[in-house]
């Protein structure tokens, strides 16, 4: 196995989480699913937390890859935690973990959340963990980045030049920033009365969903110290090898920039949920 | 017949002589004929019936040692929002299909930032070439696994920052030393260098526990800061590697417009010299690589539709003869996105007329079948303003002069409203395997069997009375979105 990959993913976590009755046993409902001593027909019971697509799933039988050597038997209820794997027919899903249901798991399954909710929540959740700085407040200009601006006074290249704002790719994030004024500062440190959001512009795939600012835009901004690159003008690199990406960046990255990269990362005042929940739990945690 | 040079003169063409091209083209017979069997299939499956993502941009892969097999990509994120991207999978000739998650890097809205896929000929290994979804820059990598079916993922042979539009094409060795060992070429733009960003990633032994990629610098000319994302290769059994991309000339970065030259590089043994793709040379300056047209212009801005545009570029060499090879591109004329169709017979060194020339059309892909049948796959805007239609249409010829036409689809161009860039994907994709030809596009995905004039299966739920996209219960109606589509015709 080749020294670059899967040391930089992540363990899994699971995205799908559910109460279910195992049905049979080396079996599946689809036929393309490999079935080994492992491979589990699982009805679903309660779909506790799952993206909006997978939500409507109850009651339906599913295969589930068992994990672990956890002995499971026809008939078992378990809670599973998964991870996708294969979507035809029907869908087949692999378990990261999965438990027998214990009176420990009753508050959960009594809950009445919408299991896209939750899933959203935690998403929500994980993001405002990461985040650098969570701030409420209100875009009053948006603008060019300064070396970006500079860069385009010149606009043309023949043979010969290099394109005065950098190379050029359609996945071009097109910075822009957003200065935002401050109400208040709910994670990180601030102290001034505004803060600069570097936020791509650009409508590419690579961009897709990232929150497109306008001055009078009011919320909660949670944001995050990204490395974003300056335009490489005459750089060169030799050519060779298939490097292997480096952990450490290339000198020609602006380090510290906040920026908003995820729609969870700006959320209306309007809106419920979402961010303005978790704040006010964090206040209620503190009180 | 590797090392030939054919006699004849050079016919680099230039914008201006483009027009009287035209006409020649427009003359060539093309015919609707409905003699080749057809299947068009909606491979979204079942089981995600209530999706309605933007799945544009696909990419097929079919196992030439097994045609059943057959994996596609398409900007899909994984259904649970997981750590990994999916590929589509069949393993029955693209009848049917499922969705599997073993990509690297997805991202939670799209999958990947772009994917292609190919199977090694001779070991059923699947490469891919992707940008990864969860990455702030352009970060290439390329990938293999030797069960495209199965859970495990896939395994990342290189990983590199700002490269664009990785093509991925896989040849194996048929004799000699390295007989058996798969050559993988990885067009992509590098835009980690200056200048000459045109680039073929390049491993003469893909399968290796430990493959070794070289960035090979395929532009020779002095360009305008860079070149154009797409790198197209194309190997020929023989060994000979054809390779066309968009070399700019010329840029203007406020306004997207500039001028580029389609250039056709060639290798007589594989890309393994000290000078790979050197093999062909323009008379005219002495330097690498035929430039087939000259100063075509493009707007990095542009729109057809809500398909962005730039300049697209195809090419295939004839696996019968790697003196033959087919391009298409694509240039601004007024108002039109023009696309043209070329050929060369003698490895690349003069080139014919225009053998089609298709006003508004774009994502071309070009396959020839092992009888020397070509077919040219393009999506054409049709209509006027507030009834346009994207067309997708598969022309054949035997002689690139008589032609017949299948439409695969006629679709609304207005709906859905784009989610993002690009509409349709920069590229569809086509093969042959064998006879047949075997594709993928994508389209809005309004359940209407006139849409499909040659036929469709829907795997995902659908009243085909009402029009209509139901979700998994099979009652709730769905949003009409892009979806991917598979086809296979019958050479």
């Amino acid at each position: 196995m080749p020294a670059s990959q899967r040391k930089t993913d992540p363990a899994p976590k699971p995205t799908f989480v559910f109460k279910g009755t195992i049905k049979k046993l080396k079996s599946a409902t689809m036929k393309d699913v490999p079935v080994n001593e492992r491979t589990a027909i699982v009805t679903l019971d309660q779909i506790i937390e799952a993206p909006p697509g997978l939500a409507d799933y109850n009651g339906q039988d599913i295969t589930v890859q068992l994990s672990g050597r956890t002995k499971a038997s026809v008939g078992q209820e378990m809670i599973f935690h998964t991870i996708s794997w294969m979507y035809g027919e029907s869908i087949a899903v692999q378990a990261i973990s999965q438990e027998p249901v214990k009176s420990s798991h009753t508050a959960i399954l009594a809950a009445a959340a919408d299991p896209a909710d939750r899933h959203a929540q935690r998403q929500t959740r994980e993001r405002f963990n990461d985040a650098d700085l969570v701030v409420s407040g209100k875009v009053v200009a948006v603008r060019l980045p300064a070396e970006k601006a500079q860069g385009l006074r010149g606009a043309s290249a023949a043979a010969s030049n290099q394109i005065p704002g950098g190379p050029v790719s359609e996945h071009d994030p097109k910075w822009r920033e957003a200065v935002v004024e401050v109400d208040d500062v709910h994670k990180g440190a601030h102290k001034k009365k505004q803060v600069v959001v570097r936020f791509p512009a650009s409508t590419d795939v690579m961009w897709f969903g990232a929150p497109k600012f306008h001055p009078g835009q009011q919320g909660y901004f949670m944001l995050h110290k990204t490395e974003v690159e300056k335009p490489k003008q005459g750089q060169t690199r030799k050519p060779g090898k298939g490097a292997v990406a480096s952990a450490a960046e290339p000198e020609d990255v602006t380090t510290g920039a906040y920026t908003a990269l995820d729609q969870m990362d700006f959320q209306p005042y309007h809106e419920p949920g979402g961010i303005k929940t978790i704040i006010e739990s964090e206040a209620m945690m503190k009180q | 017949m590797p090392g030939k040079r054919a006699v004849g003169q050079s016919r680099s063409r230039s914008s201006k002589t483009a027009g009287k091209k035209q006409k020649r083209g427009k003359r060539k017979s093309v015919s609707k004929a409905s003699a080749p069997a057809v299947l068009v299939v909606n491979i979204i499956p079942k089981s995600l019936s209530g999706e309605t993502n933007q799945d544009s941009e696909p990419s097929i892969a079919v196992n030439p040692a097994n045609p059943l097999q057959i994996a596609a990509s398409a900007f899909t994120p994984d259904p649970l929002k997981g750590s990994f991207a999916p590929i589509y999978v069949s393993n029955d000739g693209g009848n049917t299909w499922t969705l599997n998650s073993i990509v690297p890097g997805n991202n939670r809205r799209t999958g990947t930032g772009d994917i292609t896929l190919q199977f090694s000929k001779s070991n059923s290994t699947l490469y891919a070439g992707i940008l990864r979804g969860d990455s702030r820059t352009t970060r290439m990598n390329i990938l293999r696994t030797k069960n495209f079916a199965g859970a495990t993922p896939m395994e990342i042979l290189v990983d590199r920052k700002d490269v664009d539009q990785p093509y991925v094409q896989v040849a194996s060795v048929s004799s000699g030393a390295d007989k058996g060992k798969d050559r993988v070429y990885v067009g992509n733009n590098d835009l980690g260098v200056s200048g000459s960003s045109a680039t073929i990633d390049q491993s003469l032994n893909g399968g290796a526990a430990n493959p070794n990629f070289n960035s090979i610098r395929v532009e020779s000319r002095t360009t305008a800061g860079q070149d154009g994302p797409p790198v197209r290769p194309s190997i020929h059994p023989d060994g000979t590697a054809y390779a066309i991309y968009h070399s700019w000339r010329t840029f203007n970065d406020k306004s997207g417009a500039g001028t580029a030259d389609i250039v056709v590089v060639r290798d007589d043994h594989g890309g393994a010299g000290a000078k790979p793709f050197t093999d062909l040379v323009d008379s005219t300056d002495g330097k690498a690589g035929i430039r087939v047209a000259q100063n075509t212009k493009f707007n990095f801005n542009g729109v057809l539709g809500q398909q962005r545009t730039g300049g697209d570029v195809a090419l295939v060499v004839d696996p019968t003869n790697s003196d033959v090879v087919y391009i298409a591109y694509n240039d601004d004329h007024g108002s039109f996105y023009m696309l043209h169709l070329l050929r060369s017979k003698d490895r690349g060194q003069t080139w014919s007329p225009e053998l089609r020339t298709i006003r508004n059309a774009l994502n071309p892909a070009l396959a020839i079948n092992d009888a020397g049948k070509v077919a040219f796959l393009y999506q054409q805007l049709a209509g006027s303003k507030g009834t346009q239609r994207w067309v997708t249409k598969v022309e054949l010829t035997k002689n690139g002069t008589n032609w017949t036409m299948l439409t695969l689809a006629s679709v609304p161009a207005d709906i859905p409203i784009a989610d993002f860039d690009p509409y349709l994907g920069d590229y569809a994709h086509l093969m042959a395997v064998g006879k047949d030809f075997y594709g993928i596009f994508s389209a809005n995905n309004t359940p209407k069997k006139s849409n499909f004039p040659n036929g469709i299966v829907y795997q995902r739920n659908a009243n085909w009375t009402t029009n209509t996209l139901l979700g998994v219960d099979n009652t709730k109606a769905v949003a009409i979105s892009i979806d991917p589509f598979f086809f296979k015709v019958t050479g």
